[in-house]
């Protein structure tokens, strides 16, 4: 019977009885309709509810179709919460995949795809509890069946949600073991009008042919209400970020009692704008991009092991061979992690707050198997790399807790044999093998964030007294841009949750006047966290603006003191040669003289006076060598084996007066800086010599000693310059790059070495950074003590970048 | 006999440079107080010097002068340089001679290059007044052959060679530019760039060590003894430069070897030295991969070591005659950036366009690599 035949035979009783007079009474339509060979049970069925709400003993609510209509509006009162529900229930449905797929979502009647993998609907689920309205089938499973979820959807939302999207709904659902899946549509805008009984509301299903062993749920919403722009989706992706660990989704073996471990859950959104605007939403573009580095090692089948460090943000792409350590017990071994420091802008598009939270509630170094995740490794409640006990016991200061990594590390049952997991499957033994793999991966990681703490300049270790970091408080325009879309999105929520609750009129006063003290609250709240903000960074701005001002002087003092220096250098060299000149015809007239009487006492006080004269001949020939390199403002990248040579050479003299001996380790490599000044290059040699110079006079060594040796690294150069001086006291190690800080405040009896000015160390510093590098204390080889270690971007690797 | 020269600088504490450039018996160098240019190139021309030199800025200590009439040494050098143009009979070297900074100021100057024979920086004199003195005197010696034969010069004559030799060395080039020079100074500027200063015809000390595969121009000379009578030059400023005939050089070696040098390696040609004239020599090492084993061929440009065709770049030079060989720069010396600051000149030496990408190559190479693009 079609649904308008059906129409024609009710049509007396939706008149009312009055109108009915000789007409078949309901009873007497309910034997007609039994009596034929296919009984209409849905007319039977109303006429029996006609019968029984006839009844005067009984009275009994009834729903009105556009009902549905109206918990669609006022349940779901935005478009883009609809969705997020939609994508909640995919996730109680134990699914590990969901895909949104729009088409023409950019305006009105695009169409809306959502379909994942889950556990599916049989026609009773559909039945009971999707179609039932009001069910409590979710709240008596708290969690999953499969995965044992705990439930993210709110309770019976999502049915109303697909009505809150689109006019039309086709419901396909499958479920795992059976070759067939159901298929119902729903015309929300059609059918469940007002005025209606929504029992009189049927939508027609069907069933059609589908592999036994596949499950999941579309739902294809069309003729959508309305249109959804990028903002719009951006808002639903952050929703369900924390509904999906940023790794990838991979099985998990289950456990001796039969109950498996989540794999995980993954959201993908794909949309194609009228325009053919092609927009992808996944972790991986929204946040795992956004780690501030990758850190990746492995053991090699020799026991031999690497890490390499790679970011663009900070320009690194560096590599540690773990010398002279052998892993013999592993096997080979890969591990790669994504490092996060969750720090304002850090992650462009997601809070630091949201991010933080993924963090807590995803972060860690996981294990796999052969492609199964191995537990516990890698929970929040495991700290098998003892990042968090280092971390908490502020051995290790850089940020470097759990939840600062998403990795993992890849074992193979073939070649880690030795990495066995317990009979319970809870993991790994823990012999030898497992410790030399958390030694490496703990290492491997150590290095990669004290090296970005490095370049960051954040304090790596609790042996740097004094350390001033130098991060940027958060602007107050960002903060602004932050929190003010919190604080709307708080009030509309405090304003539509009062609307929905209040009918009564009384309580309607009484819960505006509560809604406007929360939203004072919140208000006041948010210009209190601004204004805050805003003193911070004004207090930053104000210590930079004098920072600046001091550095300013220095640079004007340092300006002045280069020019009477070039012009002091240049009178010296300009004289230097005339004195020789004249030195050498008086000592030849000198050797001239006929008596050695005569001759002797001349010599001697002419040799006095050519030592004499030598001295501030070095120092101008010094001066003037600087002034010609200062001459040129090419910046070029500069050959740091030729640097090093004519530096060397130019300051031969001087060196051999100071009976200094140069050891230089040269690479044989390539290595040319970034484009830089040459000066500047000679400018970091000399600032090293001189203080070389410095120390080791103080240290009164014999043989005195300097080494010089370079080095690719990553795609820095690398300039280690050592010396066996007094080296560098630990106390103020952490000090010595800073403006004006000095240990040499008398002035030195050595012309080149000169007083310290405490210049010379920032000066070099400030190279490092410009050209995208930096300079530290390293560690002194053997028979040396002091050692800086100078880094620059290499040329060839920039060009790559 | 002994020559007399003249010595210009406005600043009056320079004068020893005077007594620096005099060699007793040889040469007296005596100051001359700055005068106005053309009244100074007067004085100076009717004083018939045998040598003049002049600093490069004279205009830094005025004395007497007003500001107008501050010039530059390349301004007096032009004034006299004019005045024996026009008599030969008179004709004397003039040399530059100041300090470093102001050499760079001549060097970017090209239009000054063609008159000053040489230019000397002070610290020069100073760290070396012997080989100073003696190329002075040797250019004073042979302008002075110039100006006796001049109207009948002989190329062959003029460069010490016998009729035999004539044939392989007088070019057209050669005996061109000798009968067809205005003045003597002509002549001089050619022999001393294009026969003295670039390897071709003659060789120096470096070139030689460098085509017998040796480590210096010390192991040079102990092999001069066993060299063909007439390899050594004696022609005009042979006194001042030592300087030796490649043919003959090259024939003696061919002969020596049975072979042609350049098909042996450094460490071959010294072994069959030391085994065939009982000699101990050390042979050159390549500055690239620090091997004897290498086909030395030309000293460096820049550096002057013993170099390797397959290891070296070619050197841009625009006027290099076809009797002489062009120059090229060791791979080091380009891997090191050397050959934009080479020893002496301090003006950066240019690679020619054929091998620039080469060159930039070079930069890019482990040092002591690319053995395996071997040719």
């Amino acid at each position: 019977m079609t649904a308008a035949s059906l129409t024609g035979i009710l049509a007396p009783l939706s008149r009312g009885m009055d109108e009915m007079a000789g007409a078949p009474s309901p009873k007497e339509l309910i034997e007609q309709e039994l009596a034929k060979a296919s009984p209409d049970w849905r007319i039977i069925e109303r006429l029996s509810r006609y019968e029984v709400d006839a009844a005067p003993t009984n009275v009994r609510f009834s729903v009105d179709a556009g009902h549905i209509q109206r918990l669609g509006q006022e349940l779901v009162a935005k478009p883009e919460s609809a969705l997020t529900e939609l994508i909640k229930n995919a996730y109680d449905a134990d699914a590990t995949h969901v895909t949104l797929t729009f088409r023409n979502h950019d305006r009105l009647h695009g169409e809306l795809i959502v379909a994942d993998n889950g556990c599916g609907m049989t026609a009773d689920t559909i039945r009971d509890a999707w179609m039932r309205i009001s069910t409590t089938s979710k709240q008596d499973q708290a969690r999953s069946p499969r995965f044992g979820r705990i439930r993210a959807g709110r309770k019976g939302i999502g049915r109303f949600a697909v009505q809150r999207l689109g006019k039309r709904l086709l419901l396909e659902t499958e479920v795992s073991g059976t070759e067939k899946g159901i298929r119902v549509s729903f015309d929300w805008d059609a059918d469940f009008r007002a005025g209606r009984d929504l029992y009189d509301v049927f939508s027609s299903a069907s069933e059609y042919e589908k592999p036994v062993d596949r499950s999941g749920t579309r739902l294809i919403i069309s003729d959508l209400r309305e249109s959804w722009p990028e903002q719009v989706v951006s808002r639903v992706w952050k929703a369900v970020l924390l509904l999906q660990p940023p790794f990838r989704v991979a099985a998990i073996a289950a456990r001796p009692d039969g109950t498996i471990p989540d794999p995980g859950f993954e959201v993908s959104i794909n949309g194609t704008t009228s325009r053919q605007h092609q927009s992808e939403l996944s972790l991986q573009t929204t946040f795992l991009n956004h780690a501030i580095a990758e850190i990746s090692g492995a053991i090699t089948p020799d026991g031999s092991a690497w890490v390499r460090l790679v970011s663009e943000k900070l320009g690194l792409d560096d590599r540690h061979d773990y010398d002279g350590t052998k892993f013999l017990l592993t096997g080979p071994v890969t591990f790669s992690t994504r490092y996060f420091v969750y720090g304002k802008g850090g992650l462009s598009g997601i809070s630091a707050r949201t991010a933080s939270e993924i963090g807590r509630t995803y972060g860690g170094i996981r294990i796999y198997r052969n492609g199964f995740r191995v537990l516990p490794y890698g929970e929040p409640h495991d700290d098998w790399l003892r990042l968090d006990d280092d971390s908490g016991r502020r051995s290790i200061l850089v940020t470097a807790r759990n939840m600062n990594f998403f990795g993992e590390v890849a074992l193979d049952a073939n070649v880690n044999s030795a990495l066995e997991e317990t009979s319970s499957r809870e993991g790994l033994i823990e012999n030898e093998a497992f410790r030399e793999l958390q030694k490496f991966v703990r290492q491997g990681v150590e290095w990669a964030v004290t090296r970005v703490g490095v370049v960051r300049e954040r304090k790596t270790k609790a042996s740097q007294p004094g350390f001033v970091s130098k991060l940027q408080p958060q602007k107050p325009s960002e903060a602004v841009r932050e929190l003010a879309p919190q604080v709307v999105a708080g009030i509309i929520e405090e304003i539509s949750d009062k609307t929905c609750s209040s009918r009564d009129e009384s309580n309607s006063v009484q819960n505006s006047l509560h809604s406007m003290e929360v939203i004072e609250k919140k208000v006041l709240s948010f210009a209190e966290t601004v204004l805050e903000k805003s003193k911070t960074y004004e207090d930053y701005i104000e210590q930079e603006r004098r920072d600046s001002i001091e550095y300013e002087e220095m640079l004007r003092v340092l300006a002045s003191l280069g020019l009477s220096v070039a012009t002091f250098g240049h009178e010296i060299s300009g004289s230097k040669e005339a004195m020789i000149a004249n030195m050498t015809t008086l000592s030849q007239y000198v050797d001239r003289l006929l008596t050695p009487q005569e001759r002797m006492p001349l010599q001697q006080k002419m040799s006095l006076l050519q030592q004499t004269a030598t001295r501030i001949f070095h120092l101008g020939g010094y001066i003037n060598t600087l002034m010609s390199h200062a001459e040129s403002r090419e910046l070029k990248p500069i050959s740091l084996r030729g640097a090093i040579e004519r530096f060397l050479m130019e300051f031969s003299n001087y060196l051999s007066g100071q009976s200094i001996e140069v050891v230089h380790n040269l690479s044989s490599a390539p290595l040319r800086t970034t484009e830089m000044h040459a000066s500047e290059l000679d400018a970091v040699l000399l600032n090293f010599l001189t203080n070389s110079v410095k120390s080791i006079k103080k240290a009164k060594v014999s043989p005195r000693r300097i080494r010089i040796s370079t080095a690719l690294d990553g795609n820095h150069v690398l300039l280690s310059f050592e010396d066996n001086g007094n080296g560098v006291p630990p106390e103020i190690a952490d000090r010595i790059f800073d403006p004006f800080f000095t240990t040499t405040m008398t002035g030195d009896d050595d012309g080149a070495a000169g007083p310290g000015t405490g210049l010379g160390l920032k000066i070099v510093s400030d190279i490092a950074c410009t050209y995208g590098g930096s300079v530290i204390l390293g560690v002194p080889e053997d028979g040396y003590n002091c050692c800086f270690e100078f880094r620059v971007l290499s040329f060839t690797k920039r060009s790559d970048q | 006999m002994t020559f007399k020269g003249i010595f210009i600088d406005d600043n009056p504490t320079e004068a020893a440079y005077a007594d620096l450039l005099s060699s007793p018996g040889s040469l007296h160098v005596s100051s001359e107080k700055l005068q106005e240019v053309a009244t100074l190139a007067t004085v100076i021309f009717g004083q018939k010097p045998d040598l003049v030199a002049l600093d490069f800025r004279l205009d830094e200590l005025l004395g007497t002068l007003v500001s107008r009439q501050g010039y530059k040494g390349s301004g007096l050098a032009q004034l006299l340089r004019d005045k024996s143009s026009a008599d030969p009979a008179s004709d004397f070297p003039i040399i530059l001679l100041s300090a470093e900074d102001k050499i760079k100021g001549y060097q970017k100057d090209n239009t000054a290059h063609d008159l000053f024979d040489r230019y000397y920086i002070k610290s020069e004199v100073n760290s070396e007044p012997s080989r100073v003195q003696r190329e002075v005197v040797a250019l004073c010696r042979g302008y002075k052959t110039l100006k006796d034969n001049w109207g009948q010069l002989n190329a062959g004559s003029l460069l010490g060679i016998t009729n035999d030799d004539a044939e392989m060395v007088l070019s057209q080039e050669i005996t061109s530019s000798v009968y067809s020079a205005s003045a003597p100074h002509v002549v001089a500027r050619f022999v001393l760039r294009n026969l003295i200063d670039r390897s071709g015809l003659l060789m120096s000390i470096s070139d030689i060590a460098a085509l017998l595969g040796l480590a210096s121009a010390a192991e040079v000379a102990k092999l001069e003894e066993h060299f063909p009578r007439n390899t050594r030059y004696n022609g005009l400023f042979s006194d001042g430069w030592p300087r030796w005939w490649r043919h003959y050089l090259e024939a003696w070696v061919e002969d020596l070897f049975s072979s042609r040098p350049l098909r042996l390696t450094g460490a071959e040609r010294v072994e069959r030295f030391n085994q065939q004239l009982n000699v101990q020599l050390v042979p050159a090492k390549s500055r690239w991969n620090q091997s004897s084993q290498e086909r030395f061929a030309v000293a460096c440009a820049c550096c002057g070591q013993p170099t390797e065709l397959r290891h070296s770049v070619l050197q841009f030079d625009p006027y290099v005659p076809r009797f002489a060989q062009p120059g090229r720069i060791c791979w080091y010396c380009i891997h090191t950036d050397a050959y934009l600051h080479p020893l002496r000149s301090g003006k950066p030496l240019i690679i020619d366009q054929t091998d620039m990408s080469l060159a930039e190559m070079v930069k890019g190479m482990e040092c002591g690599s690319g053995d395996e693009d071997e040719c």
